[in-house]
């Protein structure tokens, strides 16, 4: 199964789109908030001392976007990984709890 | 593994002597001793490592003791010089030998088989305890007459047995596994899949016992269709409705955050702050993103943003730069997606599109589209802007009582998704989107892209190489609509080039080929309402107010405009000292949706703080202030918030008061111009006030509880379980906007709320306002849920008027959670309506009730 089919059966699990529209925002932001941290605690677990180091300062000084991006292009190159990693999680456990219904 | 240090003392070698053929094969012998030796060692290494047993194990370091003393004397051995000398090693090596092959080996062997088997017991017993409470409760299930609901529910309930029994099987791997450094995903052990497995399948069951509750309660109460619906819903409908909706919430969701959590406990402390530190920064670019678009646009563009990375669509990193945390997310699917290269990424596109134009845009209009759209995402055939535009100049034929901006705004909306089928990357159309919240603003020149550009010039900017013809489009519904909008003659559009990403293939594609989408609405007059129009988008003329929330498709209480009807105008609003309103009618549905909801109309009261203002959480609002006065008994501390309902006449009547009272007013403007969602206004000043002036509207409520007021002083002063804490001066007191809510790591925590105050000696405080006093109690429970916030000791101070039900007297809701210690529960005096009449108390000896004792306390 390739990257793209895996993700996109993610919301096909749920069946958002026969969801409320509010109820689909809702849904999404949810999983906004559990991909983002499932992927922040991945790439920080991925990173050793050193960029452990970098990233902290960088976070001190409230950097913008456009130095966050710089930052992890540079020294996280499995960041990307990581939102696969979470991603899959999710999703796998979204097609596992939805599984066959029996009614 | 480390080794001892020896006490044999070692003679040093001679390297450059000349070595008797007696030395010569001790050397020889020794050398086959250490290789003997340290084989040993690697065979055991390689034991102790796949069994778990610590190297603090009492069998493990006197092994590695005696065999590093066992090679140092074969050392020895090869470099003596002397018969004797060589005869006193062999004989000490033949005992160390003895000791390291006999009872050292004997003792770690058992140690290892011992591990080995506590281990399978572990990991046999959970599997056998779970699999036995699967089949008896599957059992019982069976056996149980479906029309008793009763007996179904208990089925139900020992469902969820079963999987917490899983669950916590499972996490306890997980989190074990995840503290070993190095852990990846993809070495996770068999153990950890199988009970994975095991817990995968109880949630099943789990969620079928859910859904078969569902049905049993279908089959014999009934279940009438949602008001509004006027297709009957299938029992079917609802069955699947009750399954995507209820196994999110009640499996999915708890299982994803208690997996992080067990995650996060994996983490080192220093991890943890780092992680803390990223969370709070997100939470900062959330809170930049919300002043750039207002509330209900950053919660759209996260939503968005979610839609894109759950479709694998290719992301530009322009995205993080635009928006941050939902984009930091998208930067690395970005890479991802632009990895596959495939067409599958323009499926996912259309999709994404497809589910989004559903989450915007009307009801109506939506699954006729929405299926449209995927049909086109799932078979690869590009949406270009051109089909949008047609599908635009149909539709705009048919809108009726809609503004242009409101227009103008789904058009951008709508571009944007193209952008999305079309490839033009997220960045381009996150930034639609942004636009569209702007919509009719002044913007820059082609080819610039700002935020505030009008719709020509973005639509110019997304396609830069036509030159758009404007036309006219006279409505197909003349006597319906009476709004004509501006579209580009689209005819010769093409799409914009691709910036970042998608194959040129696809680009190619989508370049070239139109998909037509012929909406049948043509022929039908529509209201707004039924075509779900966003009410909650300010209109661009003053004075005109929100006509019909509920036609939104953000039909949502956070969603709906602030009432205007006290006779003021979107954008023009004499200054009001204190707002009122009540605002326990809000559903909690996500924390971020709590919006401050005034429900006092009491005054904030401390001692003056000269020039400390609340920043205002939201925009594109009047001005509104709060007064903040210093009455004798104690800060007194009132919000002042946006309203999501109309108030009631008496509150009405007491916003009226406030707004009379003759207090000292700081006025902060509320500054947006984009005006895409409604403000949350909150702004507060410290001034002095006499007590009168406290007493006077402070805390009255509607059904003018005067003399509750009297006695919640009494009860203030005269308590002996609480201490009078009110801060002398201004310096005590910082408000800070919410910016001072920091957890241990320091990092400030969003918790939505109105105020924030950090009292000297009282931690942080915050007053929390919206949404019912359990939903409030819910959000802070999930902030204590996060173990990146255990230990952080806040006051938090929840005006929402709830008494007692035993003695009626006003209840204290507010406590901080001291970490290991529990929670510690603080005195605060409310008022009937949420007023907080005084910081009368300060933090109690830890009493530390359980939480569950607070709950009831609260609730």
């Amino acid at each position: 199964m390739t990257t793209t089919q895996q993700t996109s059966s993610l919301l096909e699990a749920l069946n958002i789109g026969e969801l409320e529209p509010a109820e689909q925002e809702e849904f999404l932001l949810d999983i906004n908030e559990l991909v983002f941290k499932g992927s922040l605690i991945r790439m920080i677990e991925g990173m050793d001392e050193k960029t452990k180091d970098s990233f902290n300062a960088l976070l001190d000084t409230d950097p913008s976007e456009e130095e966050m991006e710089a930052f992890l292009a540079e020294h996280v190159p499995d960041a990307d990984l990581a939102v696969q990693e979470t991603l899959d999680e999710l999703t796998n456990d979204i097609l596992a709890a939805t599984g066959p219904v029996t009614s | 593994m480390k080794f001892g240090k020896s006490k044999i003392e070692v003679p040093p070698v001679e390297v450059h002597e000349e070595l008797t053929p007696e030395q010569l094969e001790a050397k020889r012998y020794s050398v086959e001793l250490q290789e003997e030796i340290l084989a040993a060692q690697d065979e055991w290494s390689a034991k102790i490592a796949e069994s778990g047993l610590p190297t603090s194990d009492p069998a493990v370091l006197p092994f590695a003791q005696t065999r590093a003393q066992a090679r140092q004397l074969a050392q020895a051995y090869g470099s003596a010089k002397s018969e004797e000398d060589r005869a006193m090693y062999m004989s000490a090596l033949t005992d160390k030998l003895k000791e390291f092959k006999g009872p050292r080996t004997e003792n770690l062997q058992k140690a290892i088989e011992n591990r080995q088997a506590e281990k399978d017991f572990t990991v046999k017993e959970k599997k056998d305890n779970f699999r036995a409470s699967v089949e008896k409760f599957k059992t019982l299930g069976n056996q149980l007459p479906k029309e008793k609901i009763n007996a179904v529910e208990y089925f139900l309930s020992n469902e969820k047995q079963a999987m917490d029994v899983a669950e916590s099987a499972y996490l306890d791997e997980y989190k074990k596994f995840y503290a070993t450094k190095g852990a990846k995903e993809k070495n996770q052990p068999e153990e950890l899949k199988q009970l994975k497995a095991a817990y995968d399948e109880s949630r099943i069951t789990y969620g079928n016992a859910l859904t078969a509750s569902a049905k049993d309660r279908l089959e014999s109460r009934g279940m009438k269709p949602r008001l509004g619906e006027k297709k009957e819903i299938s029992k079917g409908d609802i069955l699947e409705r009750y399954n995507r909706i209820v196994r999110y919430n009640e499996i999915i969701k708890p299982a994803a955050e208690k997996r992080y959590n067990a995650r996060i406990e994996a983490i080192g402390e220093r991890e943890k702050g780092i992680l803390s530190k990223g969370i709070g920064w997100m939470g900062s670019q959330n809170k930049k993103l919300e002043e750039k678009i207002g509330k209900n646009g950053a919660r759209f563009v996260k939503a968005l943003s979610t839609t894109v990375i759950a479709g694998g669509v290719g992301v530009a990193t322009g995205a993080l730069a635009a928006f941050g945390p939902a984009a930091l997310v998208g930067w690395g699917t970005w890479r991802i997606a632009r990895a596959v290269g495939s067409s599958l990424a323009a499926a996912g596109a259309g999709e994404a599109a497809a589910q989004l134009y559903g989450a915007s845009l009307g009801r109506i209009l939506q699954n006729r589209s929405e299926n449209k759209l995927k049909i086109i995402g799932r078979t690869g055939q590009g949406l270009t802007i051109e089909d949008l535009e047609k599908y635009d100049r149909e539709r705009e034929g048919h809108e009726r009582g809609v503004d242009q901006r409101t227009l103008e705004q789904e058009k951008m909306v709508l571009r944007a998704l193209v952008a999305l089928g079309v490839g033009a990357g997220i960045s381009t159309s996150l930034q639609g989107v942004t636009a569209a919240s702007n919509a009719d603003l002044p913007g820059l020149a082609k080819g610039q892209f700002d935020p505030k550009m009008s719709t020509h010039q973005f639509s110019e900017y997304m396609k830069p190489h036509v030159e758009p013809t404007h036309t006219e489009v006279p409505s197909a519904a003349p006597a319906a609509s009476a709004v004509t909008t501006p579209v580009e003659n689209t005819a010769s559009v093409t799409p914009a080039p691709v910036e970042h990403h998608a194959s040129s293939k696809i680009e190619h594609h989508h370049a070239t080929k139109h998909v037509q989408i012929r909406e049948d609405v043509s022929t039908k007059q529509l209201t707004a309402k039924e075509l779900g129009l966003s009410d909650d988008i300010p209109k661009v003329e003053p004075g005109v107010s929100s006509a019909n929330p509920e036609a939104t498709p953000f039909a949502r209480p956070e969603y709906a405009a602030p009432e205007q009807e006290l006779g003021t105008s979107s954008t023009s609003v004499p200054p009001v000292e204190s707002a009122t309103t009540q605002a326990d009618t809000q559903p909690l549905s996500n924390p971020e949706s709590i919006t401050p909801a005034v429900d006092t109309g009491a005054t904030v009261e401390f001692p003056e703080a000269p020039g400390q203002s609340v920043p205002t959480e939201m925009n594109s609002q009047p001005e509104i202030t709060s007064t903040v006065s210093h009455p004798e008994a104690g800060p007194v501390v009132s919000e002042s918030t946006e309203s999501h309902e109309v108030p009631q006449a008496s509150q009405a009547a007491e916003s009226t008061s406030s707004a009379q009272a003759p207090t000292n007013v700081e006025t902060i403007p509320q500054s947006n111009a984009s005006g895409i969602d409604h403000p949350s206004v909150s702004a507060e000043t410290v001034s002095p006030v006499s007590p009168e002036t406290t007493s006077g509207h402070v805390d009255q409520p509607p059904d003018s509880s005067s003399s509750l007021s009297s006695h919640l002083d009494s009860t203030a002063h005269t308590s002996p379980e609480t201490a009078t804490a009110n801060p002398e001066s201004s310096q005590d007191i910082v408000v800070n906007g919410g910016k001072v809510f920091e957890n241990r790591f320091g990092v400030p925590v969003d918790l939505n709320v109105a105020h924030a105050y950090q009292i000297k000696g009282y931690d942080n405080a915050l007053v929390m306002t919206g949404g019912t006093p359990e939903e409030r109690f819910a959000k802070i429970e999930k902030f204590y849920s996060d173990p990146l916030n255990y230990g952080t000791k806040t006051t938090i101070y929840s005006p929402g008027g709830v008494l007692d039900p035993k003695t009626g007297k006003p209840y204290l809701n507010s406590y901080h959670s001291n970490g290991d210690e529990g929670y510690i529960i603080e005195t605060k005096l409310m008022s009937k309506h949420g007023g907080f009449l005084g910081l009368f108390t300060k933090t109690a000896p830890s009493i530390s009730p359980e939480p569950d004792s607070f709950t009831k306390r609260v609730l």
